[in-house]
């Protein structure tokens, strides 16, 4: 197994290595000077000249590369065209946030659709079952910014439940952290439900009911054990998603994430805000994939290379 | 065989339900503008966020323009871009799955890393960051939503073709001396169609979802033309006082995703019965 | 003394029972983070509330629009009229605890006067071009010299880009003063604690503040960019205070019990301007005919019923110096016959450039451009946001500026029309555009304004302001003016004493809560 783990660590380093690639690239595909896409049209002949010193750019582009790939090891991201400070600082501020969304949302995901997928499956096609699919369907086709604005109204304006805007305490995560694992649920629901459909036709689980096991423990220590395979991949997989979806949610909830700061760089051309935010959002879903495949063989041991 | 496909799709009613979803909103693309009494475009300020009533039935947005003509217009603009970006998609992911399943080795490797790096960008970052790159509008829209969906297709296409590259009569093909691109377009191509179908249709909905969240933020369709996420994020401001402005591009947004979700599974039991989950 | 001993006596019961009732902080829901607390650079409302509420000026507007001294005790005026003697109050204390004194006069007035600067941007350099001299007479006296005599200089004075600041903090931070906490050092009612960009910029109370000492604990200025949710965090009491809401919101707040909603004209106007250089704009005929082309019922009663009046001239009632020109009406064959004099009988294509940082800019040009269209003339929009569109504007030459017809606010922080006019509408001699964005030249209008600023006697100046006004306005428009925009807020029922002045700037300092 601590080979597997091996193995897959040292895989991931050249998806981080063509992923950097790529966002250094970026500037270089936008039309005009990088230079002054860089620093904005504001700024003085000097300090182009300097950037244009500091960054290379009349070497060649792999010794650009190895420059920016150095620079972001030693935590230089540049400097916001905006607010013209260092944009490693703009975004361990506003990091947190959307962590704490896609976190959150992927557990509520996760719990209430592994709950909905049990209860489906055990009551396979009975009104329950029928009932909870409409629900995950329901789930995976509305729009998350739609299912913010429908919460906000109902929960917030209705019934002043929960606050809208912000986050200064734990129940202003409630309502986006629902809005934003709500699409999550629908999938985790359906593949719980046929993962469980399937180890429970199995001839273990039929031996342990006959063995006469109380109900319970044959679903909860059989059956849900191996179901959690396929639902922990779909989460690893989901939670990129979450991550990068956070944006929708922070611009209803006016939550100053990574997401937001993402967009608003892409709306005012910040480019090396949009550099960072999109480096450091596609580098926390390959690890958390990389941490839920360790997992997976730690769960089901089965799984080796 | 295509018979029973059909008879198969049309016994499952949810996915008959998904099919006239789609349908009525592809009617409503196609034959809507030429029904509608109002200009998508037609300015009219002092009777601005209207309510439901018996000239504007979804009553009127910010700037009184009709709300059921330009979610009418909308959707054609939704189909547009959907369909457009997830054929160019599909098309292109499926020569690369092709190729690198019928290969193998090195130009397998090489694509399947694309394939990887691409992936490594979750969902709606990857679409973002390209209009970062682009620019927004229509076109721009479509082709981030393209390059979105290349990597899935790539790499369900090889699979698929993986698992009949070494089947009989592909051996049997080879062995008549067909050459590489007959060999592809007669026997493998056909073979994995079903898969892209299925895929296809599933991603259209993943496509209008991506769209819509484009121009909710801004960065997709841009005014004065009426698409539907746009509509919505405009909307938000009146969400108490005019609902409808916002509930009707929300609902249509989600019909149209469900449609689309309940189709693809249906013709996903329908094309291959040992898949179901059931 | 007597008298003064008194004063100080009843101030420090005021102060005292004000103590006991306060420990409140108020929340107040923006857009937009300021953009920088150097009041030198500031350019833009959001930041200027916040200065305001840190920084004093020599003299101040009272609400009323009345002038009244702040740091400044009293002055006197040479017969000359250009040379201004101030003497200074007594005890001011600066946030970081150093007393105020006539040396940081002139470290203020210098660094805007020398032409370095210490490379900030200062837009205060603007309106301060007749600046000669700043001499410290005494400890607590200092004199202000201009080149010619300056008919409006006390609203100049009450302007709060030209707030006192610490010398010293200029000294150190040079042009990064006002970017973050530490350098931002005044003798305000409140001073920084945190500044935590795009999210919450936080003031405490200053207790060694020489005046009226503030009401409520903490100012909380918390960015809210979306417009709805600010309304429904006042609703639902999340916030105090918000100074921009959406017209559709106007009557709900009205008969909510839980909020207030004042309004208080104000020196802003929303306005289109066109870009002069263009090879189409800079025909007068154009511009006249697009000025008639405009039904500006459509903004007044559409788009912000309850929140704008009809324009009625180039500077809004409340500045000195106004003159009632009337409504413009829609006039499309007048407009199509201009149009055709002008050579184009069937209308033209161009651009309109809006932002989203203006209430409805959007939708603002949209119905322009619907409206523009009837005379056959095509505009499309471009929707930039407010960091792209800036560089775009300032000190840009004809041959790159590229907006035939372009949004803008104005609004002068004098509430004087020299500084409405001056700036924004005369020719610039340097080849870039400076203020003068849409590069609007007319010689007439720049000898009128040139008059008025040095004149001293307030009718002929008055007379001098209506002249170019009208050609502003009417003869050789430079805008089209669609609405004046009183200031409309929202507050908590839970405040009281809220005081607005014709700039639009809140006293959030006076303001109590329950």
């Amino acid at each position: 197994m601590l080979k597997f783990i091996i193995t897959r660590i040292i895989s991931v380093i050249p998806i981080l290595f063509l992923v950097s690639i790529l966002v250094f690239l970026m500037v270089h595909f936008i039309p005009g000077d990088p230079v002054i896409n860089m620093l904005g049209m504001e700024a003085q002949p000097e300090a182009i000249e300097a950037t244009r010193e500091r960054l290379g750019l009349n070497k060649p582009l792999h010794i650009q590369y190895t420059s920016f790939l150095i620079n972001i090891l030693k935590g230089d991201l540049g400097t916001s065209i905006r607010t013209k400070k260092p944009v490693i600082q703009e975004i361990k501020d506003k990091y947190r946030y959307s962590l704490i969304l896609a976190i959150g949302g992927t557990l509520v995901a996760s719990v209430l659709g592994v709950l909905m997928g049990i209860v489906s499956a055990i009551k396979q096609n009975k009104f329950w079952d029928n009932f909870l699919m409409v629900i995950s369907l329901l789930s995976v086709s509305t729009p998350s910014f739609f299912l913010a604005l429908i919460l906000i109204l109902i929960f917030s304006l209705f019934l002043g439940w929960f606050p809208s805007i912000g986050v200064y305490s734990w129940r202003h995560y409630v309502l986006p952290i629902f809005a934003l694992g709500t699409q999550s649920i629908g999938l985790i629901a359906r593949m719980t439900r046929s993962a469980m459909l399937d180890t429970l036709n199995q001839d273990y689980i039929t031996t342990a009911k006959a063995k006469g096991a109380p109900w319970f423990q044959v679903v909860f220590s059989h059956a849900l054990r191996n179901a959690m395979i396929p639902v922990l991949t779909i989460l690893g997989l989901r939670f990129g998603g979450l991550l990068a979806g956070s944006a929708l949610i922070e611009m209803v909830f006016a939550i100053p994430g990574i997401g937001r700061l993402m967009i608003d760089a892409v709306l005012t051309r910040d480019y090396p805000v949009i550099q960072a935010t999109v480096l450091f959002i596609s580098v926390t879903f390959v690890m958390i994939n990389l941490i839920v495949d360790i997992l997976y063989s730690i769960v089901d041991p089965r799984v080796k290379c | 065989m295509r018979q029973s496909v059909l008879k198969r799709f049309m016994k499952r009613k949810i996915a008959v339900l998904g099919a006239v979803i789609i349908v009525l909103f592809v009617f409503m693309a196609l034959v809507g503008p030429y029904l509608c009494a109002y200009d998508p475009l037609d300015i009219d300020v002092l009777n601005k966020y209207q309510s439901s009533s018996r000239e504007h039935l979804l009553g009127t947005d910010n700037l009184g323009r009709d709300t059921l003509t330009r979610l009418v217009y909308g959707a054609r603009i939704t189909f547009i871009i959907s369909v457009t970006s997830v054929f160019i998609g599909s098309l292109i992911g499926m020569i690369f799955g092709v190729i690198a399943g019928y290969f193998g080795g090195k130009t397998d490797a090489v694509i399947m890393r694309a394939t990887d790096v691409l992936l490594a960008f979750p969902g709606l970052l990857l679409a973002i960051a390209i209009v970062a790159i682009l620019g927004t509008g229509i076109i721009n829209t479509i082709i981030a939503i393209a390059i979105f969906s290349i990597p899935y297709l790539a790499r369900i296409v090889r699979g698929s073709v993986l698992t009949i590259r070494n089947s009989e009569y592909i051996h049997a093909a080879k062995v008549i001396g067909a050459s590489h691109l007959r060999t592809i377009i007669f026997h493998i191509v056909p073979n994995s169609l079903s898969q892209v179908i299925v895929n296809t249709t599933l991603n259209l909905g993943t496509a209008i979802l991506t769209s819509s969240a484009l121009s909710f933020l801004g960065l997709g369709v841009q005014p004065p033309d009426p698409e539907w996420g746009a509509m919505l994020s405009k909307a938000r401001e009146v969400m108490r006082s005019t609902p409808i402005a916002a509930l009707a591009p929300g609902i249509a947004i989600t019909l149209v995703v469900m449609g689309f979700s309940l189709m693809g599974d249906g013709l996903r039991d329908a094309l291959d019965p040992r898949s179901r989950n059931d | 003394m007597k008298k003064c001993l008194l004063f100080v006596l009843i101030a420090l019961t005021i102060s005292s029972t004000a103590v006991c009732l306060a420990g409140e902080r108020l929340i107040i829901a923006v857009n937009t983070d300021a953009a920088t607390l150097d009041p030198h650079v500031q350019n833009d409302s959001h930041s200027e509330q916040v200065v305001a509420m840190l920084y004093n000026t020599l003299l101040k507007f009272e609400e009323d629009g009345t002038i009244v001294p702040d740091l400044a005790e009293s002055y006197t005026v040479s017969p000359d009229k250009r040379t201004w003697t101030f003497e200074l109050r007594k005890g001011v204390k600066f946030h970081n605890g150093k007393e105020m004194t006539s040396a940081d006069v002139k470290g203020t007035y210098d660094r805007f006067m020398r032409d370095d600067a210490d490379g900030a941007q200062l837009v205060v350099k603007e309106i301060t071009k007749m600046f000669e001299a700043v001499e410290v007479i005494g400890k607590y006296k200092v004199s202000v010299t201009t080149d010619k005599p300056y008919g409006p200089m006390m609203p100049l004075l009450c302007n709060r880009s030209l707030a006192i600041m610490d010398a010293d903090i200029i000294e150190k931070h040079k042009a990064s003063t006002g970017n973050f906490p530490v350098s931002v050092v005044g003798t305000g009612s409140y001073k920084i604690k945190s500044w935590k960009k795009d999210e919450e910029i936080v003031l405490v109370k200053f207790n060694d503040y020489f005046g009226t000492p503030a009401k409520s604990d903490a100012l909380h200025f918390r960015v809210i960019p979306e417009a709805a949710s600010r309304v429904i965090a006042l609703e639902t009491g999340e916030v105090d205070f918000v100074p921009q809401f959406p017209a559709e919101d106007m009557d709900r707040l009205k008969k909510s019990p839980k909020v207030n909603v004042i309004q208080k004209a104000s020196v802003g106007a929303r306005l289109f301007r066109f870009g002069c250089n263009d090879k189409i704009m800079k025909n007068t005929k154009v511009r006249q005919a697009i000025v008639h082309a405009l039904d500006r019922k459509a903004f007044v009663d559409g788009l912000f019923p309850g929140m704008s009046l009809h324009s009625t001239g180039p500077v809004t009632s409340v500045v000195w110096g106004y003159h009632n020109f009337g409504v413009i009406e829609r006039d499309l064959a007048k407009s199509k016959k201009l149009l055709a004099e002008a050579g184009y009988p069937n209308g033209f294509e161009t651009k309109i450039v809006t932002t989203p940082r203006y209430a409805k800019g959007v939708e603002l040009a949209e119905t322009i451009s619907a409206q523009l269209a009837d005379v056959g003339i095509k505009a499309k929009i471009e929707v930039l946001e407010w960091s792209v569109l800036l560089p775009l504007w300032k000190g840009v030459t004809p041959e790159v500026f590229d907006q035939p017809i372009f949004v803008m606010g104005a609004g002068t922080s004098m509430m004087d029309a020299d500084g409405a006019l001056r700036g924004l509408y005369t020719t610039t001699e340097t080849g870039t555009n400076e203020r003068n964005y849409g590069f609007y030249s007319n010689k007439e209008v720049d000898q009128l304004v040139m008059a008025g600023m040095s004149e001293t006697d307030p009718e002929l100046r008055k007379e001098l302001y209506k002249k170019a006004s009208e050609i502003l306005y009417l003869k050789d428009p430079v805008a089209m003016w669609l609405f004046d925009r009183p200031t409309t807020v929202a507050a908590s029922s839970k405040l009281s004493n809220i005081k607005i002045n014709g700039i639009g700037l809140v006293f959030y300092d006076e303001v109590m809560k329950k």
